[in-house]
């Protein structure tokens, strides 16, 4: 009996030894780029809260290199887009990111979300791998991070785009600026925004209130907003907080200039607040998703070649264009003889004036700059082909 | 003569840890193990991420277990005390230049300090009502985190670096080496703590606290050591979770990863140490189990991804459910069963 008991003991001994030592082979490293292939990494949400539109940052990247994998790939490699799902959730992301660098030894990434790169910074950095985030937030570029690149315009900018619209293209008379934001890195980031720009024009916001994520009723921010008097109301929200607003300020008869900004500029809000949508406007850096410039004119081509819907949500749009700034930079890379990962940096802080085809301002790195985007456009809401059209070229933040 | 079973003369021989030679070996297989593991795998790697994530995961359920689970007193308040440690120690090395094992130290103790504010009500409220009091205290953390933006670097957070004097903590393996003996030792403290006097009035008070109060136990000072105690092993947990992620802002700590912590004493079994442990792997483990053979399917279908992976939270409700329909003692109490199963083999009692 006792033999028996030790044989059987000896047996999950060897079972589970055999067990670490198959795991172990997980090991191996780096790169991700050969001569027939190159790795790009997707660190995306796939699932909860912000779901759509983290599928479609991973969709419109995979169009792309599907649109170049069938012109022959980048310079003859074939490009492999790998989606990892972060959650919208710090600690998962950071497995994720783990996924892509240690298991699919991707090349170089792209993240979804500023809290997704924060959390991952320490592995990025570590491991040299240039990533393009979409969220920006400045205490990632401010200043800037080796590998940290972003093409879109932070909510800070926006902000700043905005009053100064406001102030010197409408001429506002007694402007009296409010806010309402989101308490998160975003909002916080377009309140500075409002900060700066008014103190410029020696003004102060009458009033600024935020919210918290999941907040359904904005009837405290909107009273307080009208008690202050405020006749210009920055709103840093999503699109169904952004139609709570604008209806619950409609049924309080409390009519300001609405200004939105990008996360807003979709036409699905004009679908959603009825009337009350009439005279809004936002300051968006991405081309309007039913705009006929190149390069959403390509999307559309490209989509339906391939049997796919483009996105409806300007993050797939920032996406396309980040993977054509992979593109880009890849092939520069080679062309310098210095395909590595910091070959690909160096020529991501050579590029200038990268044209996405009207998608995105044109697009500006530098070893200083690694946030390119500076310009937005202001848009009004027509309430006759009920969607946003352009009211203004692309203007830049500065005074 | 031989004896079938185990006998016990004395108390002294009842409460002991190691009580058989068997169970010796079995230790001493886990630390070869334990010690092993690390070593055959690279330094920076995606299991040995998921190790430590498990091994922070067990200290904070553990802490939780000691308050909800022993002591009967539920908190939905977790998060915050882990962003309270994740915070101090951050606050500490970053601003205040700290050596991090003090930061450590102190993280625990400040967490511990606040837990034992919280507790402080639950002399007078109990059950749903200490719920909402303990969920009110995790918004009101969340709002300082938010707006002292001066200390805590409000929603941008605090960047954080891991140095013991001048050696760097960046990799997984070292942070393994770090967090490992941590569980394992608060670990050991909570397995003896059971066997203690006041970890048998905080069982008493869960089981029924008038008659606890009846035989001579102090209700107001158990209460609070268990919270004092359930916010310390947070504390530590936060720091170390801040620690190794390197960043941290209040998204960090999110309301779900209170319920998180509380899926993890359920599943791995209410009162035990041992289901602390099972809870947080499972729970920890399971998603990036599905994660991982949706990646695998990738490789072979690239589209599949995008379709399995709306399926994952159905797929790990489901192994929820399952587990709180047929086996509502948690996973400590599945292992019981197999343990006796085993035992008894190949009789049926």
């Amino acid at each position: 009996m006792k033999r028996k008991s030790i044989i059987w003991q000896l047996m999950v001994y060897v079972v589970a030894v055999s067990l670490v030592a198959i795991t172990s082979a997980w090991a191996g490293e780096r790169d991700g780029i050969t001569s027939k292939n190159v790795k790009i990494g997707i660190l995306t949400a796939l699932t909860g809260p912000a779901a759509l539109y983290g599928k479609e940052c991973a969709s419109a990247v995979q169009l792309y290199f599907k649109m170049i994998n069938d012109k022959g790939g980048l310079n003859g490699r074939k490009v492999d887009t790998i989606p990892v799902d972060g959650a919208w959730n710090p600690a998962t992301a950071v497995g994720a990111m783990k996924i892509l660098i240690y298991k699919d030894k991707v090349f170089v990434a792209n993240t979804f979300g500023s809290q997704a790169t924060t959390s991952t910074y320490n592995m990025i950095r570590k491991n040299n791998l240039p990533v393009q985030v979409i969220g920006p937030v400045s205490t990632l570029y401010n200043p800037p991070r080796k590998q940290v690149f972003c093409v879109e315009t932070s909510y800070k900018t926006e902000t700043i785009i905005g009053v100064k619209y406001v102030m010197e293209t409408m001429e506002a008379k007694d402007p009296k600026f409010g806010i309402i934001y989101i308490d998160d890195v975003g909002g916080r980031g377009s309140l500075e925004g409002l900060r700066a720009a008014l103190n410029i024009y020696g003004l102060k916001a009458v009033s600024e209130q935020s919210y918290s994520r999941g907040t359904t009723d904005f009837s405290s921010q909107v009273i307080n907003l009208q008690r202050a008097g405020a006749n210009y109301v920055i709103l840093w929200a999503l699109t169904g907080e952004v139609v709570q607003i604008l209806k619950q300020a409609n049924a309080l008869n409390y009519k300001p200039q609405f200004i939105g900004l990008s996360p807003c500029t979709t036409n699905k809000l004009i679908q959603l607040a009825g009337d009350s949508v009439k005279g809004f406007f936002t300051v968006s850096h991405t081309a309007l998703v039913d705009e006929d410039v190149p390069g959403m004119k390509l999307i559309r081509k490209v989509a339906q070649k391939y049997d796919m819907k483009p996105g409806v949500t300007p993050y797939y749009y920032h996406s396309w264009a980040m993977a054509k700034v992979w593109d880009t930079a890849i092939r520069m890379a080679e062309k310098k003889g210095d395909l590595t990962r910091t070959g690909v940096i160096k020529a991501m802080e050579r590029i200038r004036d990268l044209d996405t085809g009207g998608i995105l301002p044109p697009i500006n790195f530098s070893p200083t700059q690694h946030q390119a985007g500076t310009m937005a456009r202001v848009t009004k809401v027509d309430m006759k082909t009920k969607r946003f059209v352009p009211v203004s070229g692309w203007i830049e933040a500065s005074f | 003569m031989a004896t079938c079973g185990q006998f016990k003369t004395t108390y002294r021989e009842d409460i002991k840890v190691w009580k058989t030679l068997w169970l010796k070996s079995w230790f001493a297989f886990l630390f070869m193990l334990m010690i092993l593991f690390p070593i055959l795998n690279p330094a920076d790697c995606y299991l040995l991420y998921i190790t430590n994530i498990c091994g922070i995961a067990v200290i904070g359920s553990i802490g939780l277990n000691m308050l909800s689970g022993v002591t009967g007193q539920i908190s939905i308040g977790h998060a915050a005390f882990l962003a309270i440690g994740a915070y101090t120690s951050a606050i500490l090395t970053a601003t205040l230049k700290f050596p991090f094992p003090i930061a450590l130290i102190i993280s625990g103790f400040v967490a511990a300090l606040l837990g034992l504010v919280v507790g402080l009500p639950s002399m007078r409220i109990k059950g749903l009502y200490l719920l909402l009091s303990t969920m009110a205290f995790y918004f009101i953390t969340l709002y300082v985190l938010v707006h002292w933006k001066s200390l805590t670097g409000g929603v941008e957070g605090i960047e954080v670096q891991t140095k013991i004097g001048s050696f760097e903590l960046d990799t997984d393996l070292k942070f393994y080496f770090l967090i490992m003996p941590i569980v394992v030792l608060l670990t050991a403290f909570a397995r003896n703590f059971l066997h203690t006097k006041p970890g048998r009035a905080c069982i008493a008070i869960r089981d029924r606290d008038i008659a606890a109060e009846t035989i001579g136990v102090n209700l107001f000072k158990y209460k609070t050591i268990a919270f004092g105690i359930s916010s310390f092993y947070a504390g530590i947990a936060g720091s170390l979770f801040g620690h190794y992620i390197g960043w941290i802002t209040p998204e960090h700590f999110p309301f779900s990863l209170s319920i998180e912590y509380l899926a993890m004493i359920i599943v791995g079994g209410l009162g035990s140490v041992l289901g602390s442990i099972f809870g947080a792997i499972f729970i920890i483990a399971v998603p990036e189990g599905i994660r991982l053979i949706s990646h695998f399917l990738s490789n072979i279908y690239p589209d599949v991804i995008m379709k399995f992976i709306d399926l994952k939270g159905v797929i790990f409700g489901l192994i929820i459910i399952s587990f709180l329909v047929f086996e509502p003692e948690g996973l400590a109490g599945r292992w019981e069963k197999i343990k006796i199963y085993f035992k008894n083999w190949p009789y049926a009692y």
